[in-house]
């Protein structure tokens, strides 16, 4: 038996699983482990692939059309890739039910963050003062997991809302488009701070500049949506490789958790598994268990144990994500210049929103749409497609999208429960609940205004109609529904993740975090991981 | 199948392909390669769900975009207007998301026409003109063909 088994092998699982073995504590990761196939031309960039390839309506659209977004998607911009269907596709027995919410949930191997936009936002001293720890606590374990996965940014006008750590090296170079941005900016700096408390600065990204580790470094190849295929944007499965050359690291891939056992004392004993496609239950023993399998899953898994050892009825509130909203703009005085297919294409720089109080800042990513697919964009234009094809053509070079990202506080009205009453007791419905709060539109209006305006003073204009609010679970920045507290109180977890209602289990994923700051958190979640494995083991 | 596949043209093609071929030259000013005619039937095939048109105006849609008299453009503003997730703007976005993947015809979404804004705004204005003109003329044909019972029965 190893000393510790690890539910996943998202962020959270890996650098929790990695730290430990560095320490010399054996671990066994059971996980699910989802895997796509392997990226086709890998040197070639988006143009140079699609032209080599024999069926390009196979690859970027899929045999069965799966990447297609058609028109009653609008909103969205982007067809989701063919190439990155596995990071969603479930077991046909775990259900989940969403009430003013629509879950998202992963089985691949590094979890949801395979298709994440490696955005890398650490929380400063306002974002954390609901944590049981502040920022110069988390700084160490921050500065480590950047060292470990390769973070480039810099250092200018959003250090207050992103405070500077070690670890951070320079940027990637900045495509066409988001030059003319910041060069414009640099301009109008002045006013977007005095009037909109606008400010924009160079995101904080996790993908390489410069080789290292035996990865490469981003050769702007303009494939991220499909798959960074150099590995240069970091996934989590390149710590699970990691993981994989200890000794001491058993990996159990394909394997779907259903539960745990535990004894009158409240101690675990065993975890419950069966193969992911099916077939019998086993008991794998456990000594310690960490769950690392994300919020949802996690919440599925201590529900589960819980009905099955207590009794039903559990319910775990205070379950957050990010509102998110999409505000496409097109930047006026690059129309008619040709597109710039060489470029890294998530986003590369960011636009920060203060607030009042500290904890509602707004923070937006601004992606450009250079190598995105035309047809999702075609669809939701308010014209006939011939002349939105025209239009598209002529400002491609200009279009971009600022994704506005708001905070998120635990609410008794926003819950995950399991619902089993139609009977089906052993594959019992993950039902997620979520109401906004009565704040929300006028917060979203302040902010949409103040976006508008300042992009506007940067020479964009957005069109009218086309900002898209994102459901709620759209962001899959899913916390807090077995929250940190100094409190033994049930359903809560100590300041090292060991929860308060079993003695030798741990929760190390973003299950934990009391609040949610408007930022990406998948950083924190992997510098949390680390911390807890540090200090508690 | 190859991406290869040059126009050409069957003695006796087939709805979709005629359709494809339609939608191509009002799309790109000219028809698809046989790939992209393949893949739209192909598509249509195993998604059939996503392309069929709903009884009533959606019909008469689809009904009206085969007759090669009517001009698309009005069809499609109308459709955009009336019917925006309807069964006709499904298989033009379809279309448009085969033809951006093809090399031979991806530039149609990437090169820009006009070098600067000033001649962009200036086409656009006139592109709006024989829009207002195209969806009048279409609102005009779908109110007749909705009258005469235009695809009131499935093709």
């Amino acid at each position: 038996m190893s000393d510790v088994t690890v539910v996943g092998s998202g962020p959270s699982g890996v650098h929790f699983a990695l730290t430990l073995l560095r320490k010399g504590v054996s671990v066994h990761m059971v996980d699910a482990g989802r895997e796509g196939s392997p990226p086709l031309n890998p040197s070639a960039d988006f143009v140079a692939l699609r032209d080599a390839l024999e069926d390009p309506v196979a690859y970027f659209l899929g045999e069965d059309l799966y990447g297609l977004a058609l028109p009653g998607a609008e909103g969205e911009f982007y067809g989701f890739p063919p190439q990155k269907r596995f990071v969603f596709e479930r077991p046909p027995d775990q259900r989940e039910v969403g009430e003013g919410f629509e879950p998202l949930g992963s089985w691949a191997r590094g979890g949801l963050a395979r298709a994440w936009t490696a955005g890398v936002y650490p929380f400063n001293d306002e974002e954390l003062a609901p944590f049981p720890f502040g920022f110069e606590d988390l700084e160490p374990f921050y500065a480590e997991v950047a060292t470990r996965i390769g973070v480039t940014g810099a250092r200018d006008d959003l250090g207050p809302f992103m405070p500077w750590h070690e670890g951070v090296t320079e940027p990637l170079e900045l495509d066409d488009q988001s030059r003319v941005l910041l060069a414009r900016y640099e301009k109008v700096r002045a006013r977007l701070r005095r009037r909109y408390r606008c400010h924009v600065g160079r995101s904080r990204i996790a993908v390489l500049a410069a080789p290292r580790d035996g990865r490469e470094a981003c050769a702007y190849l303009g494939r991220c949506l499909w798959g960074c295929p150099i590995g240069a944007l970091y996934t989590p499965d390149l710590t699970l490789a990691e993981c994989r050359r200890y000794d001491g690291f058993r990996y159990e891939g394909d394997t779907l958790a259903l539960g745990f056992r535990f004894d009158e004392a409240r101690r675990v004993r065993a975890l419950r598994v069966r193969p992911l496609e099916g077939g019998a239950e086993r008991e794998v023993p456990v000594a310690t268990l960490a769950l690392a399998a994300g919020t949802l899953a996690t919440a599925r898994l201590f529900l589960a144990s819980w009905r099955e050892g207590i009794g039903p009825g559990a319910e775990l509130t205070g379950l957050m994500d990010n509102r998110q909203v999409l505000v496409p703009f097109v930047n006026v005085g690059r129309i008619g210049r040709r597109y710039e297919a060489r470029s890294y294409q998530y986003h590369q720089l960011c636009l920060g929103l203060e607030a009042d109080s500290p904890r509602e800042y707004v923070h937006g990513q601004i992606t450009t749409l250079t190598t995105a697919q035309a047809h999702p964009i075609l669809a939701s234009m308010p014209l006939d497609t011939r002349t939105a094809a025209f239009v598209f053509r002529n400002t491609r070079a200009g279009l971009g999208l600022v994704n506005l990202n708001f905070h998120d506080s635990r609410r008794e009205t926003c819950s995950v429960s399991l619902d089993a009453s139609d009977g089906r007791e052993e594959t019992a419905a993950l039902r997620t609940r979520y109401v906004p709060p009565s704040d929300e539109p006028a917060r979203l209006r302040d902010a949409l205004g103040r976006v508008r305006r300042s992009l506007r003073a940067l020479g964009c204009l957005v069109a009218p109609g086309a900002t898209h609010v994102r459901p709620m679970g759209a962001s899959v920045h899913y916390a807090g529904t077995l929250p940190m507290s100094r409190e033994a109180r049930p359903f809560t977890v100590t300041s090292r993740g060991r929860s308060h209602d079993f003695e030798n289990l741990f929760i190390v994923d973003g299950s934990t975090f009391p609040f949610l700051p408007a930022k990406n958190i998948t950083f924190t979640l992997m510098a949390n991981a680390v911390r807890i494995a540090r200090e508690a083991f | 199948m190859s991406a290869n596949g040059a126009a050409g043209h069957a003695p006796e093609r087939p709805p979709l392909e005629d359709e494809c071929g339609r939608f191509g030259r009002y799309l790109i000013g000219e028809p698809p390669s046989v790939y992209v005619r393949e893949w739209y039937v192909r598509g249509h095939v195993r998604a059939p769900g996503r392309f069929a048109p709903s009884p009533g105006l959606d019909r008469t849609l689809v009904a009206l975009a085969a007759r090669p008299w009517i001009p698309l453009r009005g069809l499609d503003l109308s459709a955009r207007l009336l019917a925006p997730a309807g069964a006709l703007r499904r298989k033009l976005i379809f279309l448009v998301g085969i033809l951006e993947c093809v090399p031979e015809t991806a530039a149609r979404f990437e090169v820009p026409e006009h070098r600067s804004s000033a001649g962009f705004f200036l086409a656009l204005v006139g592109r709006g003109v024989v829009s207002v003109g195209a969806l009048a003329v279409g609102l005009v044909l779908i109110g007749a063909a909705r009258l005469a019972g235009v695809g009131r029965r499935p093709r």
